[in-house]
């Protein structure tokens, strides 16, 4: 009877640790987890078109009725976006994002929305703090992970994968489902 | 026993009466309500788009544009839901979103992105002069911004209200962003059941 205890306990203990090994893939005890991420789902701008060719494109489809100002459509592309949402909870000493990377995106960035008199202003910062014991939502409306030039089109129950960079020097590894807009 | 069932249907009678007195609007009613500004653009599958085409129906119209990863899918994700909770009384209602980056809405990344939320929601675009004739009309404001380290190149800073319409195409109500899904069916739900006289 005893003896099934300990292998109960022992069991219980593995399972345990494999549990933890599991969802926090990359993270280091103590420090920055992440809980709840989702990425809204998008579509590519075009099917079929990876090629860069977009300057081009946007060239063979002139916006009907559009009177000029064109300069700058083609230097950044008709790159589809999307953003990623997660909660970040430090178990240590004060501590930040300073990178997120992906496959999914030609680039990663870290973006707030601050809102004034009902008007949205959509900022790149440099970093996301989170303080020591304490935690951070990225959510609609405000901080997020910026996903731009996406590479392929985000389906409901896809997963997107990021890598989260801390200023402490630790990578963070989220895999994060794909959610309706 | 008698003495409280009057009561009740007193009250009852008197919850009614303030029901269709005076319903409340959640959202900021425009008094007196003016006619809607025409807004001669273009829909993302190239027809020529005229306010006017939609007396009869509530039009809900916002600004916005493709490359908003944040609070544009919130505002589309929003309407959806205000569509899908409305059933059949969807059809009395025209979703139409205003493009504030001219540039990088073509008609085909509008398709795509308004297709994701609801296939029936129009995207409009147009000559510049008309768009920002557009903004000024429903006092939006639009500034460019440009993000020098960013892959995205610049942002649009843009108002993030959503504006009504009603059937004789009076501009009637707007809504704050984040205004609950609930609020804006049920001031929808009103417009529907109380007509304007045209």
């Amino acid at each position: 009877m005893r003896r099934l205890f300990a292998l109960l306990a022992v069991a219980m203990m593995v399972v345990g640790l494999a549990g933890c090994g599991a969802s926090q893939s990359g993270t280091q005890t103590g420090g920055i987890t992440v809980r709840d991420p989702w990425v809204r789902a998008a579509m590519m701008n075009m099917a079929g078109d990876q090629s860069g060719a977009m300057g081009n494109m946007q060239q063979s489809t002139p916006m009907a009725g559009m009177g000029g100002g064109h300069s700058h459509g083609s230097e950044y592309g008709n790159t589809a976006v999307s953003a990623a949402y997660m909660v970040l909870v430090n178990n240590g000493a004060a501590d930040a994002i300073v990178k997120a990377e992906s496959d999914v995106a030609k680039s990663v960035e870290l973006h707030n929305v601050i809102m004034e008199n009902n008007v949205m202003q959509m900022r790149q910062v440099e970093a996301i703090e989170v303080p020591a014991n304490g935690q951070v939502e990225l959510k609609p409306g405000g901080l997020h992970v910026m996903l731009i030039g996406l590479n392929r089109d985000l389906k409901e129950g896809d997963e997107v994968v990021i890598k989260l960079t801390t200023r402490s020097g630790k990578t963070i590894e989220v895999k994060a489902p794909v959610r309706k807009p | 026993m008698q003495r409280w069932l009057l009561r009740f249907f007193a009250i009852l009678a008197a919850l009614a009466l303030s029901g269709c007195g005076a319903y409340e609007f959640r959202g900021t009613m425009l008094e007196p309500p003016n006619p809607a500004p025409e807004l001669p653009l273009t829909d993302q599958f190239g027809n020529q788009f005229q306010l006017s085409n939609y007396r009869g129906k509530i039009v809900l119209l916002f600004f916005g544009f493709t490359h908003c990863p944040d609070i544009c899918p919130t505002a589309l994700g929003d309407l959806k839901r205000v569509m899908e909770k409305l059933g059949s009384d969807a059809a009395k209602v025209q979703v139409v979103f205003v493009s504030v980056d001219p540039e990088r809405d073509t008609p085909e990344l509008m398709q795509r992105y308004l297709a994701a939320f609801n296939p029936t929601f129009l995207g409009l675009n147009g000559d510049r002069a008309l768009l920002e004739k557009a903004y000024k009309d429903y006092g939006v404001t639009v500034i460019r911004r440009d993000l020098p380290n960013s892959g995205l190149g610049y942002t649009i800073d843009h108002s993030g209200y959503i504006y009504a319409i009603d059937q004789a195409g009076n501009w009637r109500l707007l809504w704050a962003h984040g205004t609950p899904v609930d609020d804006i069916v049920s001031d929808v739900q009103a417009l529907l059941r109380n007509p304007p006289r045209s």
